[in-house]
């Protein structure tokens, strides 16, 4: 009898930390099931969002890159191609892989317009395109991008 | 002491040295991401061993459930440690590549969480085994817990086509073909093939010891009674 309570103890101890788990990861997960907002997303709800912390994810725009080294000021647009464009103010040196028509990740705060944000943490996106020197094909590096910034973006109502 | 799991480890490990040899010197360099994209090499293997190291504790637990009678966790215990190995070395060299490429050392995205929540749920497995005592209850509820860890295979891998990643999506297994240069490519499958080769021969090489150690105990508990 006392082995038989000490095995339904143990498989009711099973059943919450299995509960348990599977919550963490739902709402880990839920969380980042937007890991970021496409530009599109943030603009449309920028009064809403403006002053939170949030991530918004987009290709830089070739053109666009303001970079003063002494003062560490970066600058940049980031677009969905799609004509949803937002001016992007970061302060420091940018990653390595970082440059014109790359896929970035932008933590910070949109302002209430929606038209700019102040980067805290600038993440860069790449594609999976592995190429060597000189074979590298800036079309398909872009699509693939585009593919994965933006394949379940919601269009704005 | 030369068995057969033990002799197929060593030559596993040094093709494996051989195809480090290759990453190293012999294959070119990415354009965009230059020398540190070497680290695929390792990054890539080590992920699909851990992620077979949780088929293998699948099967395990099914078949430990089903035989009710005598049924130990040995390789079941094997499987999950070389996969907590795997699944360690899978989230480090991601961790020291996401640095230089992404510019950050973690982020929680759907890929990157998935995958810590294998490595919790391995130790959470070694844990629960070392915590019950031998017999059916621990059986079962390590097969259940088994089978709970295999579920998080599929969701890794599909997690970066199902949510918006920091992650770039698969390189290798497509629709459209690869994405990598063949020579690149080749290495990659060559590393994958080798190092599960690596990982299966380490977990029966494990779960050899592990059976020697519980058969020990018991004879030395038997001789004390």
């Amino acid at each position: 009898m006392a082995k038989r309570s000490k095995s339904t103890a143990w498989m009711i101890g099973i059943g919450v930390i299995a509960i348990a788990v599977t919550a963490i990861a739902m709402t880990q997960i839920s969380s980042n099931i937007v890991y970021f907002f496409t530009p599109d997303e943030a603009q449309a709800k920028a009064a809403e969002i403006t002053g939170q912390n949030i991530k918004v994810g987009g290709m830089v725009v070739p053109g666009s890159v303001e970079w003063k080294a002494e003062a560490l000021d970066l600058a940049f647009t980031i677009s969905d191609l799609k004509g949803h464009e937002i001016r992007v103010k970061h302060k420091g040196t940018p990653p390595d892989m970082f440059k014109e028509g790359q896929g970035v990740v932008v933590e910070g705060s949109i302002s209430n317009d929606g038209t700019s944000m102040t980067s805290r943490k600038l993440m860069v996106k790449h594609s999976e395109e592995y190429k060597k020197p000189g074979s590298h094909n800036g079309d398909l590096n872009k699509e693939l991008l585009e593919k994965s910034l933006f394949k379940d973006q919601v269009p704005a109502k | 002491m030369l068995d057969k799991s033990r002799l197929s480890l060593m030559l596993g490990l040094c093709i494996l040295a051989t195809q480090w040899l290759l990453a190293w010197y012999w294959v070119p360099v990415d354009d965009a991401q230059g020398e540190v994209y070497r680290i695929i090499y390792l990054h890539v293997p080590a992920a699909f061993a851990a992620f077979t190291s949780a088929f293998v504790l699948a099967i395990a637990s099914i078949i430990a459930l089903r035989s009710k009678t005598n049924a130990n966790l040995d390789l079941s215990k094997a499987a999950t440690e070389v996969g907590l190995m795997f699944t360690i070395l899978t989230l480090a060299t991601g961790s020291i590549w996401g640095k230089p490429t992404w510019g950050t050392w973690w982020t929680w995205d759907a890929r990157l969480t998935t995958t810590f929540l294998l490595a919790l749920m391995y130790g959470g497995w070694l844990l629960l085994h070392n915590a019950t005592p031998e017999g059916p209850s621990r059986v079962r509820s390590c097969s259940i817990l088994g089978l709970m860890i295999a579920v998080d295979v599929p969701i890794i891998y599909k997690s970066v086509t199902w949510w918006r990643t920091l992650h770039q999506p698969q390189t290798i297994l497509r629709s459209g073909g690869s994405t990598m240069d063949d020579d690149m490519l080749s290495l990659l499958l060559a590393g994958i093939a080798i190092m599960l080769f690596v990982c299966i021969s380490m977990i029966f090489v494990r779960r050899t010891n592990i059976s020697l150690e519980r058969e020990l105990e018991q004879r030395s508990l038997g001789a004390m009674v």
